[in-house]
């Protein structure tokens, strides 16, 4: 819980502790690897770059002034007024309006009926003047902090359809397979330090690490189960906070279609082996939707694994042909998702690891989370299980109440916050993480640039 | 040898009498009067020793509410948690009664921790001048009208603190005055702004295409000061009577002076008046990261300055050669930056006392308006501040 | 079946029953010898794959020797003994297993606890009971695997010297096709690997080589290793094809604890030595074949060789038989044959010679009957000839008148009995003056009714019923009309004389196929066998007043005209006639 993010703070205090001597210098191209998709909704690493939100949050979850300087609620967290940043200019020169503002919404709010993840917590917003009104049916009282999300970004496209936003970066094109950002100078935060940002996409873990070693990249992405392996390398880690979920879904039909059927798969899996092994220590054991140092309340959520009572609660029954699946493709998820099937063995379960073609009875899915405050996380990670709007209210014992609620189904079973890690080089500088984990790359420089 | 620095009060009792109180309402709502088994666990960052002060507050207050928490054969258990979040505590108490579970949350704030200023034998004093949540540029103390003012530089704004007379140096700084800042043009993504001291106005304060002029205004009741704003390219004044011309896109000087040595500079962060016997040096640290000095129009490499940061400040402290360099470095990697100090000599760079600790960013070092002193900025996480100390050299 | 035939037949069989029997018997021959240097084979091969099995068993054991002495796995149980975390060794197996080209490798902990596992490595913390084999030598063990699915591998598990607590290392390697197939195989040979998996047999079990469908045909052989444990051979036929078929070994492969986890099979192939069987037995049914047709020659020959004297003696029979009393056969040989055929030319010699007095006999005995009728009948009217003329010389003394009137009636006595003795001397004129049939085509029943015609009054007035039976169809004959008629009436008379006191006469006639069959049947007296026997020998007669001619002329008369007669009869029980007259079909037709 708060040990392991007290951790994070003093990795990510080393990093730029370490780093902070000299003031940063201008210049230089920052190459970075992902495994991802640089555009990919809500949270590609290019977007981060080129688009802004009207808040961004503080580590503690605390809205900040981004493209919207101050906000107001009124009529009991009802009606919001925030009021735009002036001066500010889109890459092209187009300067940021409340009409443009609310036209990027109405579109993020537009794509979200194709995405449901993405659900927009008002019913109306206009522009009045440089104020941006919101105004919602039922109280929004983190909407500021909703706000803070990648999905909210402010967006427009130019006449050749590019994405064009407010952020540090303006898109230039592809340049030997990798995507090419270059510094926006008007940048109304301050331009960034490096002049150009080559992102390359989809590469594995294995060839991020060979191109970190031989220098061709100066940020690569460390998975939580390596990140003990990169700092016995004695790798520049830079660790987030707990940010990604790792939980196991039960269909609530056929052989699950009983509760007491689910509390036994609950109570069947070992998430200490999962922590402890699989993903090395660097997860949090959890039965929680948010994590420990978010909520505080997380371990009023018993994560114990009871064998006999699993076993108990399954009366016998013994399902056959259980496809336990993931979405996520990746060498880790598929050993974690064995081992749960192992688990679910000793417990009389004969489950099967399978591919996603299958229709499974249990997923094992990973699951991200940008919000910095409990009430955005949880309706947050709530969205991400299609129950939007549940969160009404933002004090602790609420918040606990509807994730009781939520999880007394039994058809989430939470199972491990983990971190995401980035392992920089000698030359980068200053590399800071956002509170979920991306890269902070319009304020990192490299050394050696002029 | 001298440590210094500011001292937090420890978190006592009085710290935890409301929120002990607070919860023990909440539970004996849940309970109701009669015996319970209290088991308190603390799962926050709370030192130990606050939590016997903590327990004991909270059967009293049980006790007061009638829920008599000492019955170890209790059907009715009373779990408190002391937990925390991001925003700060937060205890949790769990009332089981049968196989029933009821729990109650009560957000309490943290105790401010006490900041890191130990070290043993150091030969740097350093004294806490303010924290502030905002990003600070630049801080310093000045006299006007016989009033001690605090100055401090925020990229968006000036603010300036009194505290009282009668007390100096023990009374906490208190906030006088801000204004606001404004400027056209985005500063750069690394901020850098200074005070200056100057006869009338008052000081200046720099900033990347900004300048303001801090003076005396009599418009209200007593001295008050006026600040007035307005974008500007003019260099920024450096040691010895010369001015720099700033880059207010990379944050740095551009190495174009004004008189200037008739030779052109590389660009720089940081320049310095290092007095020697037959005059002054000019001490840079430059983009590239070497060190030069400039002397009698002769640019020299300083050799052993490695680990230097950018930001340093020359301080007159009359030890030694009677100048050092205060300078942030690289200290032990789990510790954050470091201050030490230096002298030239020649042209190699000598450390002349412990590098110390800041358990934190520096993010800024400005020479004070007399020069024996520097204001040293440090950024501190979790939670996210900003601590202005002034720092000084002290002689063995 | 003539006798060259039936000998041809014997000579045939026998010869090829000896050219079969002698060619099955090779081929049986050739068939063991061949079996016993295919089991040979099959020996070696086993002994020789069992012989690989155990050098790969070893270096498993050996690799899993040098890798326990590694300074890497040193280093691993260095660690851990000395508080280090198991965690960080989740993934300590891959390299190793890959550097010592392990299918499996588990790193196990001093309490059993999987550290680390190449084949499945969510297993981590579990229990290896295998541990138990540490430094035996390597042993089989069954697998299971994360797709859930079980693998046969042999495995050897290692203490980590120095280790304390202890560390052990469990590898193997798995056994499968891929395993097999580096096995230095001959060609023809197959190896296959059943893996003891499920309690009953099943074709799955063979892995990769499950899809042959020839390995289901394993089962008797895999089956009884299974079972007992012990090796098992067999011969399985793959498909209903013989050289589909294949020498099988089925051995026992155990595991640590003695139960049998696979069975290693090895077909060694029959197809070589069934087509050389095969093209052996062509050559001997090729020899055969020509033997028994070179057999059936041969016997053919022998059988002429033995029949023909016979065939010329049976011939010189028929001929005997057929009249021909001077056939003779030609002697060739001095065996038995040639003695047959001098006895034979003997005896019918002596039959000839026998006849030859037998005619001589007869003709005297016929003489001698013929002088005995005509003594007889010649006597008779002689006897009243000589009292009358004594009584005319008698006579000659009496008075004119009386003497007249003596005189009167013996001339009158002589010449009635002169005429007795003219009608006696003409019928046995008439007898040796039978004419030769002048034969035309005519309708049997034509005779027939004639005669029905003829003596149908008769017949009433002697109160005899006349009975007839005369189809519509024509009854060509060749015949003399005159003679037929003769014939017939004799028949008809005689039977009349046979019912003096009436009874019923039947004539019939029709066609009885290539013959016309008339026959004429009386109610009368019947006769005896003895009378039936010489009832057409001339001069025979059990009547009174008979010559004795009548049914040796009717026996004539039908066998001028080709045809048959025969007489069915029983004391009392009547007299029936056949007469068979050869139809002339063709000529109607024409």
């Amino acid at each position: 819980m708060a040990r392991r993010f007290v951790i994070s703070a003093v990795l990510l205090m080393v990093a730029l502790g370490a780093q902070a001597r000299t003031r940063p210098h201008y210049g230089g191209t920052l190459r970075i690897e992902i495994q991802g998709d640089p555009w990919q909704m809500p949270d590609g690493l290019a977007r981060r770059l080129v688009l802004d939100t009207l808040t961004t949050v503080s580590e503690t979850g605390i809205a900040q002034p981004a493209l919207a300087v101050r906000w107001t609620a009124q009529n009991a967290d009802h009606r919001w007024e925030f009021a735009l940043r002036s001066n500010v200019h889109f890459q092209d020169g187009t300067p940021l309006t409340g009409e443009s503002v609310v036209l990027a919404l109405h579109d993020v709010c537009m794509h979200s009926a194709a995405a449901p993840a993405i659900a927009c917590p008002w019913r109306t917003v206009r522009a009045v003047g440089d104020s941006i009104i919101f105004v919602s049916d039922a109280a929004v009282p983190d909407l500021p902090a909703l706000l803070a999300q990648e999905a909210f970004a402010i967006a427009r496209q130019d006449a050749s359809g590019a994405v064009i936003g407010t952020g540090p970066f303006r898109v230039t094109g592809f340049a030997n397979g990798a995507l090419v950002l270059a510094a926006n100078d008007d940048c109304w935060a301050g331009r960034p330090f490096v002049d150009s940002v080559e992102i390359h996409a989809h590469r594995t873990v294995r060839d991020q690490w060979l191109d970190f070693s031989v220098g061709k990249a100066d940020i690569v992405e460390v998975p939580p189960e390596m990140i003990r392996q990169a700092q016995q390398q004695h790798l520049n880690v830079l660790v987030s906070r707990p940010v990604d979920l790792l939980a196991l879904t039960v269909a609530p039909n056929g052989s699950f279609a009983g509760r007491e059927m689910r509390q036994a798969v609950a109570l069947a899996v070992d998430r200490t082996a999962l922590s402890n092994v699989i993903f090395q220590k660097q997860g949090e054991v959890t039965a929680s939707l948010l994590p420990e140092a978010l909520s505080g309340f997380s371990f009023l959520f018993p994560t114990e694994r009871n064998l006999d009572r699993a076993r108990a609660l399954r009366g016998g029954a013994s399902p056959p042909g259980l496809i336990l699946s993931t979405p996520d493709a990746s060498a880790t998820m598929h050993l974690a998702a064995e081992r749960l099937a192992l688990n679910l063995h000793e417990a009389g379960f004969a489950v099967q690891v399978a591919g996603t073609g299958l229709p499974a009875a249990l997923t094992l899915r990973r699951l991200h989370l940008e919000a910095a405050s409990p009430a955005a996380a949880l309706d947050e990670m709530l969205a991400h299980f299609g129950q939007n709007g549940t969160v009404t209210a933002t004090d602790p014992a609420s918040l606990w109440q509807t994730e009781r609620g939520v999880l007394d189904d039994e058809t989430i079973v939470p199972l491990l916050w983990l971190p995401r890690a980035w392992a920089w080089g000698e030359r980068v500088r200053d590399l800071g993480l956002s509170p979920d984990g991306a890269p902070l790359l319009a304020d990192t420089s490299l050394e050696g640039a002029k | 040898m001298c440590l210094g620095g500011l001292l937090v009060p420890s978190a006592r009792a009085a710290t935890w009498e409301q929120p002990a109180l607070d919860l023990a309402r909440q539970i004996a709502a849940l309970t109701g009067p009669g015996p319970a088994r209290l088991i308190l666990e603390n799962a926050s960052t709370l030192p130990a020793s606050e939590i016997p002060v903590i327990r004991r507050l909270l059967e009293q207050d049980l006790h007061r509410l009638g829920v008599l928490s000492g019955g170890s054969d209790s059907a009715t258990l009373i779990r408190v948690t002391l937990s925390e979040n991001l925003q700060g505590g937060l205890w949790v108490a769990e009332v089981q009664e049968g196989t029933e579970m009821r729990v109650s949350m009560l957000p309490v704030p943290l105790a401010p921790a006490a900041p890191s200023g130990n070290g043993g034998t150091i030969t740097i004093r350093r004294t806490l001048l303010i924290t502030d949540d905002a990003p600070v540029l630049d801080a310093k103390i000045f006299v006007t009208g016989g009033v001690q003012r605090l100055v401090v530089l925020e990229p968006e704004r000036i603010v300036t603190y009194e505290r009282n007379a009668a007390a100096l140096g023990t009374s906490p700084w208190i906030q006088d005055q801000s204004f606001p800042l404004t400027h056209s043009r985005p500063y750069p993504r690394d901020l850098r702004g200074e005070l200056v001291a100057a006869m009338d106005p008052v000081f200046d304060a720099w900033l990347p295409g900004v300048n303001c002029r801090g003076a005396e205004s009599n418009a209200g009741v007593g001295t008050s000061l006026a600040v007035t704003c307005a974008d500007s390219d003019d260099p920024w004044p450096i040691r010895s009577g010369q001015k720099a011309f700033f880059n207010a896109l990379r944050d740095n000087f551009t190495g174009v002076l004004a008189p200037g040595f008739g030779m052109d500079l590389p660009p720089f962060y940081e320049a310095g008046e290092l007095p020697h016997e037959t005059g002054a040096a000019m001490l840079l640290t430059l983009v590239d990261g070497r060190v030069l000095l400039m002397d009698a129009g002769v640019a020299k490499p300083v050799a052993g300055a490695n680990d230097w940061g950018s930001d340093f400040a020359v301080l007159r402290s009359g030890c030694g050669s009677g100048a050092q360099v205060l300078v942030s470095g690289s200290g032990a990697a789990a510790a954050g930056d470091s201050l030490r100090a230096w002298e030239i000599t020649g042209r190699e760079a000598i450390p002349v006392s412990a590098p110390v600790s800041v358990d934190g960013v520096v993010t800024a070092i400005w020479p004070s308006t007399d020069g024996t002193s520097a204001t040293i900025v440090v950024r501190r996480e979790s939670p996210l501040r900003y601590e202005v100390w002034n720092g000084s050299a002290l002689c063995n | 079946m003539n006798l060259r035939q039936k000998l041809l037949l014997m000579f045939s069989v026998t010869v090829v029953g000896l050219v079969v029997a002698v060619a099955w018997i090779v081929s049986l021959r050739v068939r063991r010898v061949f079996e016993g240097i295919d089991q040979q084979q099959t020996a070696a091969l086993v002994s020789q794959f069992q012989r690989e099995f155990n050098r790969r068993a070893e270096d498993t054991a050996s690799a899993l020797d040098r890798m326990a002495a590694s300074d890497a796995v040193k280093q691993i149980a260095f660690e851990l003994g000395n508080g280090g975390d198991a965690s960080a060794y989740l993934q300590a197996a891959l390299p190793l297993a890959q550097e010592y080209r392990l299918d499996y490798l588990e790193l196990v902990g001093h309490d059993g606890s999987i550290i680390s596992s190449f084949q499945w490595t969510a297993r981590f913390g579990y229990r290896e009971p295998a541990i138990a084999g540490a430094g035996q030598p390597a042993f089989l063990k069954q697998e299971d695997l994360p797709d859930g699915s079980s693998q046969i591998g042999m495995f050897a598990v290692r203490t980590v010297p120095g280790s304390d607590p202890p560390l052990y290392v469990v590898g193997g390697r798995q056994i499968d096709a891929s395993f097999l197939r580096d096995f230095p195989t001959p060609a023809g040979t197959q190896v296959y690997l059943y893996r003891n998996l499920t309690g009953s047999f099943d074709a799955q079990n063979f892995g990769a080589a499950a899809g042959d469908p020839g390995v289901a045909r394993f089962r008797p052989v895999v089956d009884e290793a299974r079972n007992t444990g012990k090796n098992a051979t067999g011969v399985v036929y793959v498909t209903r094809q013989r050289a589909d078929s294949v020498d099988a070994s089925a051995i026992p492969l155990r595991g640590l604890e003695g139960n049998v986890l696979a069975v290693l099979v090895v077909a060694n192939s029959r197809r070589g030595m069934v087509e050389v069987q095969a093209h052996i037995r062509d050559v001997a049914f090729g020899v055969a074949g020509l033997g028994i047709i070179f057999a059936v020659l041969v016997s053919l020959w022998i059988a002429v060789r033995v029949s023909r004297p016979i065939e010329e003696l049976a011939r010189a029979a028929g001929a005997v038989a057929a009249g021909d009393w001077e056939a003779r056969v030609d002697i060739h040989s001095r065996d038995e044959v040639g003695a047959l055929a001098r006895s034979f030319n003997n005896m019918t010699r002596q039959l000839s010679e026998q006849r030859d007095r037998l005619v001589q006999t007869e003709r005297v005995a016929a003489w001698r009957e013929l002088a005995r009728r005509l003594a007889h009948e010649l006597k008779n009217p002689l006897f009243p000839l000589q009292i009358t003329v004594e009584n005319m010389v008698r006579a000659r003394r009496l008075p004119a008148r009386e003497f007249d009137e003596v005189f009167a009636e013996s001339t009158a006595t002589l010449q009635t009995e002169i005429a007795n003795l003219k009608t006696i001397i003409g019928r046995f004129s008439d007898f040796s003056k039978m004419p030769k049939p002048q034969s035309i085509e005519m309708d049997a029943r034509e005779a027939v009714w004639r005669v029905v015609k003829l003596y149908s009054p008769a017949l009433e007035e002697k109160h005899i019923q006349m009975g007839t039976s005369i189809g519509s169809e024509a009854l060509p004959i060749l015949g003399d009309s005159e003679l037929l008629h003769r014939a017939l009436s004799n028949l008809v008379l005689n039977a009349m004389d046979a019912m003096p006191e009436g009874g019923t006469l039947t004539i019939s006639v029709a066609r009885a196929g290539e013959m016309a069959r008339i026959a004429i049947a009386d109610t009368g007296t019947g006769m005896t066998p003895e009378e039936r026997e010489r009832l057409f020998t001339p001069y025979y007669t059990t009547k009174q007043h008979g010559t004795g001619l009548g049914l040796a002329i009717v026996q004539s008369v039908i066998a001028d005209h080709n045809g048959s007669i025969a007489v069915e009869s029983a004391e009392g029980g009547g007299t029936r006639f056949v007469i068979g007259l050869p139809l002339v079909e063709e000529k109607i037709e024409a």
